[in-house]
């Protein structure tokens, strides 16, 4: 098993990407990329997501590509165009080794949370 | 006149040194064949950093599955015949004709065409978990694979383990492509049922982290945006009755936290509970609530803001119409309401996120045990000091 992040890695996306990261995290990952970017946020915390975010640790290797477009654009064998991957990372949001409530607090999104 | 104090006669005035030096017999709860289960991340030899059961737990890392000690975490049986090949191919049969040989007790399996190929037993039951284990002594081509109930995986040379949750009645083992003469070469093939209701997360960055506290209690930490467990269906259909005991630790309140649900929601799907740490934003309480054909209702107990440590216990009885909650050994006052009929229900349990996607709980878990039967004041105190002395309360 590759080496894990030293601390956690904190993805936040926009809606109209989402979609297309969730696909290269798991095309690239594999199954323990899957799943990924399910939790939904928003300015109020309330209504529609217009974010995503996953927040743990990640094999380093993938961890390390993910600020890289070309690596990314290489590893999903040149599928989606490279000014695409360009533009999804630009609009995103990716810390390493912050406590992502810190990192959501940064960037003024809160955890969509529904009535119990 | 004053009278002799009254000694409860469940409580010995020693404590036997079983449950002195180890603590409560958390199997006598499932002794009788109660459905539930219990996991213990004091026991690190039941974690494991992915959904697969490969590589052991280690504390700072992922877990990606956590066993059930419910039932001792005992292996059962060997159920491959064969496995170490010393009666040649006997008891094998194959996928695809593979070129399949025996040599100094090792198999090699060989696509003999351009199909992938293996060898295979019917051994598995689907539904049940088990745990393979082999050695990849060799490999040409590409790494081999095994096929496990329908789950595939890659082999590693050397040794290879996985736990897996078996879809079908069949193992193979084999080249891990459909290159013609592509080949692996394995040994010491083993197949053990681990029974339970494990819990796994396959997704990596949604797994909590097994940590070690200042006073060297072992938790899982959830990180109040994504981590959380689940089982498979757990077949509680047969009770109406429910206790739930948690060490927990709850780091913040500032957002809906769902500990543990039977079924993917507890309000509004039949034969469900649920443990909230806290149930509403801001609210400096716990919750815990059950329903049976009506919608669940619970009972909250206030007064504990977060970051604070308890030990909490859920009672429930569907027909009995009641609810309870116990926080460090104190009873709230138990709430009557109409929890309709019937029985709880055939579903997964998820630990840490409601269905597995929202609601995330921020904090950590030392403990829990979900036993689908009542359980009298003896057994809840003996439970509850049990689950304390797992994270330094003292009940």
């Amino acid at each position: 098993m590759s080496d894990w992040t030293e601390g956690p890695v904190t993805l936040i996306v926009p809606a109209a990407h989402v979609a297309l990261a969730r696909s290269l995290c798991a095309g690239i990952a594999g199954a323990s990329g899957e799943g990924m970017l399910t939790t939904g946020l928003s300015g109020t915390g309330k209504g529609t997501p217009t974010h995503y975010v996953s927040s743990g640790k990640l094999w380093q290797s993938f961890a390390d590509m993910l600020a890289d477009p070309q690596a990314i654009f290489e590893a999903a064998g040149g599928q989606v165009p490279l000014s695409t991957i360009q533009a999804m990372l630009t609009a995103s949001v990716i810390r390493e080794g912050a406590d992502p409530h810190a990192v959501l607090a940064e960037v003024g999104l809160k955890l969509i949370s529904e009535a119990a | 006149m004053l009278l002799p104090a009254l000694r409860d006669p469940f409580q010995p005035a020693l404590r036997s040194p079983i449950e002195a030096a180890s603590g409560f017999l958390v199997g006598s709860l499932f002794a009788a064949g109660e459905q539930g289960a219990w996991y213990d991340p004091a026991d690190l030899s039941t974690m494991y950093q992915d959904s697969a059961g490969t590589t052991a737990g280690v504390v700072g890392q992922p877990v990606g599955m956590i066993l059930d000690k419910r039932l001792g975490a005992v292996r059962g049986a060997e159920l491959v015949v064969n496995g170490d090949f010393s009666a040649g191919t006997a008891g094998w049969g194959s996928i695809n004709s593979p070129t399949f040989t025996v040599s100094a007790g090792q198999a090699t399996i060989q696509n003999s065409a351009a199909s992938q190929s293996g060898i295979s037993q019917a051994i598995l039951t689907a539904g049940k978990w088990y745990e393979v284990t082999l050695t990849r002594v060799a490999a040409t081509g590409d790494s081999g694979r095994v096929s496990i109930g329908g789950t595939s995986a890659s082999l590693a040379a050397g040794g290879n383990r996985f736990i897996v949750l078996a879809a079908t009645a069949t193992f193979v083992v084999g080249p891990n492509s459909a290159t013609l003469g592509n080949s692996v070469t394995v040994d010491d093939i083993s197949i053990k049922e681990i029974p339970g209701n494990h819990a796994t997360q396959a997704t990596a960055a949604s797994r909590p982290t097994l940590r070690q506290d200042a006073s060297g209690f072992y938790y899982l930490e959830f990180d109040g945006v994504d981590d959380s467990l689940a089982t498979a269906s757990v077949d509680f259909s047969a009770t109406d009755k429910m206790t739930v005991f948690a060490g927990l630790h709850k780091a913040s309140d500032a957002a809906i936290g769902a500990l543990v649900e039977l079924t993917v929601n507890s309000t509004t799907t039949a034969g469900s509970f649920g443990l909230f740490a806290p149930p509403t934003a801001a609210a400096a309480s716990y919750n815990y609530r059950s329903g049976g054909s009506a919608p669940g209702q619970g009972i909250t107990t206030a007064g504990f803001a977060a970051p604070v440590s308890s030990v909490v216990t859920g009672i429930s009885d569907i027909s009995g119409d009641s609810v309870n909650m116990r926080v460090n050994g104190v009873a709230g006052a138990a709430v009557t309401f109409d929890q309709g009929a019937g029985n709880y229900a055939n579903a997964p349990l998820y630990i840490g996120r409601r269905g597995g996607s929202t609601l995330p709980f921020n904090g950590r878990l030392y403990s829990l045990i979900v036993r689908g039967a009542a359980s009298d004041a003896a057994l809840l105190a003996r439970a509850e000091r049990f689950v304390g002395s797992r994270m330094g309360i003292a009940l």
